[in-house]
């Protein structure tokens, strides 16, 4: 498997911790999504995450419905804008503040779940 | 005048805390049971009661399930949570130098289940409805829950398991269990641990910071109605009739239960089962079922037996042996509700008053209350 959410995330912590490391990276991954422009067609971040692997899909069947919805709402729209070579008119772009991770509580929950399901199915037992 | 306030006060701190009762014994293993007075009777909704004892030992604050449940069978333990209609048992059976860990277990079910939302979905439901798939395999469970509806119809009327008929929503079993989780709602029973033992452990464990609350436990005895309920279904027939019990004539019940399930009564061939549940001690209900896959016997053999209670039957040959089933299950409870023998001196007679009754089954072949 690739790097785990749970490593990116730590990453990710680890950067917005320290002030210097942020101050370079920052502005850097404000480029990246510019540059990225899935904002414009109306997609977030955590709708691009692969989902064929357990345990995304694990983390998709946990979401609530409203954001399940919403979620495949904003696929299919992405879907017909490419389909239609158009980006979204400028007023539905995703704003920043509405890019959050929602996906990625569930995915960091179920990958520690799967974590732990496999160190206690390679536990060795020693007796004392 | 001064002692009596200190003392009352006394008496009044010890009813304020959960009660622990244990049994000592020689054996390798020990049993630990918490039961909570949360059964399906004091659930505000139908099934709640169910929902809550099959999210115990889920994930906790401290431990997901699977980690309990790992850990549990290397050393050689088993954990359940089972309910019914006065109670939800959360029990653990280990070996004996496992008892910190399983109390620390049960504790943490009691004091921080994390109800995760997903976990409701994916494992609390579908355990909860195996339940109800089960029971309802078992037309004798059937007729039980039928029979308590129409004797106490809400109440200890209430049924047992979730059917899903009323939504329950995570916050419902979240409010229930702070309702019922209290210090003063809950009984602690050892068997196979040392009392003194196991009120150290339990003093210093989580159980001993459980929020204080009231105590659920009933003691009056709920009204009771005279009823009928019939229900079609493929398969075994079973007719049964139930009937309420109130304190003081519960010895009379023990001795007609030991005498109908006895040879000495002539048609207890065709008994299937005869259940005496008492709640609280103070209060039960007295249930009696015919069972057989012929309707038209079932039917022949459920009048004929209530025909032969009618007429009154005398049921003190059975005394003795009243007093020693009565005995023996005293002695095999860890936490018997009377020390006192069964007092069946004044049991004479029986005769077969008002009664609920329930036909299950072949019901167009099976008799109607107001034939018997």
């Amino acid at each position: 498997m690739p790097q785990s959410f749970t490593s990116i995330a730590k990453v990710g912590e680890y950067i917005l911790k320290s002030p210097a490391l942020a101050k370079i990276c920052v502005p850097v991954a404000k480029q990246y999504v510019n540059l990225a422009g899935y904002r414009k067609l109306g997609l977030t971040y955590n709708d691009l995450i692969a989902e064929e692997n357990p345990v995304v899909q694990t983390a998709l069947s946990r979401l609530p419905e409203d954001e399940a919805y919403a979620r495949n709402y904003r696929i299919i729209r992405a879907h017909q804008s490419e389909l239609t070579h158009h980006l979204l008119p400028k007023n539905e772009w995703v704003k920043a503040q509405d890019d959050v991770p929602y996906l990625l509580p569930y995915i960091l929950e179920a990958e520690a779940e799967a974590l732990e399901k496999a160190e206690l199915d390679n536990l060795e037992i020693i007796k004392k | 005048m001064f002692s009596q306030t200190v003392k009352s006060q006394l008496i009044k701190q010890s009813i304020r805390r959960y009660t622990i009762n244990s049994l000592d014994n020689v054996g390798q293993t020990s049993t630990l049971a918490v039961k909570v007075h949360a059964g399906s009777r004091y659930a505000d909704k139908d099934g709640l009661a169910h929902l809550l004892s099959r999210f115990n030992f889920q994930t906790t604050n401290d431990k997901s399930a699977l980690r309990l449940v790992r850990e549990s069978e290397l050393l050689g333990g088993k954990l359940e949570s089972t309910i019914d209609r006065e109670f939800i048992t959360l029990k653990a059976t280990f070996l004996k130098e496992n008892l910190p860990y399983y109390l620390n277990a049960i504790a943490n079910v009691l004091y921080k289940t994390s109800f995760k939302p997903h976990e409701l979905v994916e494992s609390v439901a579908p355990a909860a409805g195996y339940d109800l798939a089960v029971a309802q395999q078992n037309p004798i469970k059937i007729a039980e829950d039928a029979l308590y509806n129409a004797t106490y119809r809400t109440d200890l009327g209430k049924p047992l398991l979730f059917d899903g008929v009323e939504e329950i929503t995570l916050d419902d079993i979240k409010t229930y269990a702070n309702k019922v989780y209290t210090q003063e709602n809950i009984e602690i029973e050892g068997s196979g641990i040392n009392e003194n033992d196991l009120k150290r452990l339990v003093a210093d464990s989580l159980i001993n910071t459980l929020p204080k609350g009231t105590s659920l436990k009933v003691s009056k005895e709920p009204k009771s109605f005279v009823g009928e309920t019939r229900i079609r279904s493929q398969g075994t027939s079973v007719a049964a009739i139930s009937i309420p019990v109130v304190k003081t004539s519960i010895p009379e019940y023990e001795v007609l239960k030991a005498y109908l399930t006895s040879p000495i009564y002539p048609l207890s061939d065709v008994i299937d089962t005869v259940s005496f549940d008492k709640f609280n001690g103070s209060h039960g209900l007295f249930s009696l079922y015919v069972k057989g896959s012929d309707a038209t016997v079932v039917a022949k053999n459920i009048k004929e037996i209530i025909a032969n209670l009618k007429k009154g039957q005398d049921i003190s040959v059975a005394k003795e042996l009243a007093q020693v089933e009565f005995a023996l299950a005293n002695e095999q409870s860890i936490l018997p509700e009377t020390q006192e023998p069964l007092k069946v001196e004044t049991v004479k007679n029986f005769k077969l008053g008002k009664f609920s009754y329930v036909a299950i089954g072949d019901v167009s072949k099976l008799p109607f209350l107001d034939e018997f």
